[in-house]
């Protein structure tokens, strides 16, 4: 190519393209390889039917019987957790909250380890009752995270409910 | 007289019932103790294996023995959960030797890439005209030059 009285084999302008390219290509590598694993870390609770699938969820339940149902775990803390499924039967005004557990009793326990980016579904058994004589009961399933520095159980104020309705 | 058959009857019964609960503590010692020092034992480990996973290493191996280790606990398998948690610990203990020098091979390998990387836009600066000339000559290197 002649230009201007030179001659310029690689034009100035690709090479310029190439060049910027190049940079972009790079500075977004170097991004990719020094970035943080996961910059939001977060805990998730399902809840699925007892095929573990979601969808299709039981709404009726006899007075003290027994539903089948699926409850699904994911730690993405950048670290492994030690979980804990605190499982409650709670009505409308005892619904745990993103920062309170419900003030109902546990009923039953279901403890786990999971690894970073780990998840787990596993099916639970649980008793369902009318409480207090409400017809329509809340099956609450609260997420606790045990703290190794402090020795307790710490809600994570992750939780999932399904409404049931009672009959004798 | 039937009074005091009657009485007696109630003391022995009273006496087994005592002796019977007696064992039954003996052998079931409170849950909430026997959970809580799990939940510590576990607690930790898991706390130990999370600086192993922070400097880079495997620790799926970890947490499956805990796993199985809560699964016979709450089967009452207290001394299978006890072992499983003793060879967590082993494995723990193991990976704690190895996890400088893993760390270390990670970081010099990451340094590595990223030295890599940012040489990329400078070879490109410095080769590329020099590669293309090359080609440009060398695809021409059949040619003929004459004067028009």
């Amino acid at each position: 190519m002649y230009r201007g009285g030179d001659f310029v084999l690689l034009d100035e302008e690709v090479f310029a393209v190439v060049l910027a390219v190049s940079i972009i290509a790079s500075a977004l590598g170097i991004a990719l390889v020094l970035r943080p694993g996961n910059p939001e870390p977060f805990t998730a609770i399902g809840l699925l039917n007892e095929e573990c699938k979601i969808g299709e969820y039981p709404r009726v339940a006899r007075n003290t019987s027994s539903l089948r149902l699926c409850v699904y775990v994911a730690n993405y803390l950048n670290r492994p957790g030690y979980f804990k499924v605190v499982y409650k039967i709670a009505t409308r005004e005892t619904l745990p909250t993103d920062t309170t557990p419900s003030p109902e009793s546990a009923l039953r326990e279901w403890r786990l380890v999971l690894g970073d980016g780990e998840d787990e579904a596993f099916p639970v058994n649980v008793t369902v009752y009318s409480l207090r004589g409400e017809t329509r009961v809340a099956l609450v399933f609260e997420l606790w995270l045990y703290s190794s520095s402090s020795r307790e159980w710490i809600y994570t104020g992750r939780w999932v409910h399904l409404y049931i309705n009672i009959t004798v | 007289m039937p009074a005091g058959i009657a009485l007696r009857g109630l003391l022995v019964e009273c006496s087994l019932l005592l002796l019977l609960f007696s064992q039954f503590s003996l052998y079931f010692p409170p849950i909430t103790y026997a959970s809580s020092e799990l939940d510590s034992e576990i607690g930790n480990l898991v706390e130990h294996a999370g600086e192993l996973h922070s400097k880079g290493l495997n620790v799926s191996a970890v947490t499956e023995k805990l796993n199985s280790a809560i699964v016979k606990y709450e089967e009452n398998s207290t001394e299978e959960a006890r072992r499983l948690i003793a060879e967590a610990r082993g494995l723990i203990e193991n990976m704690s030797t190895i996890a400088d020098r893993v760390y270390f091979t990670n970081m010099a390998r990451k340094a590595l890439v990223v030295a890599a990387l940012a040489s990329i836009p400078v070879l490109v600066y410095t080769l590329l005209p020099r590669a293309y000339l090359y080609l440009w000559y060398r695809s021409r290197r059949k040619w003929l030059v004459s004067r028009w």
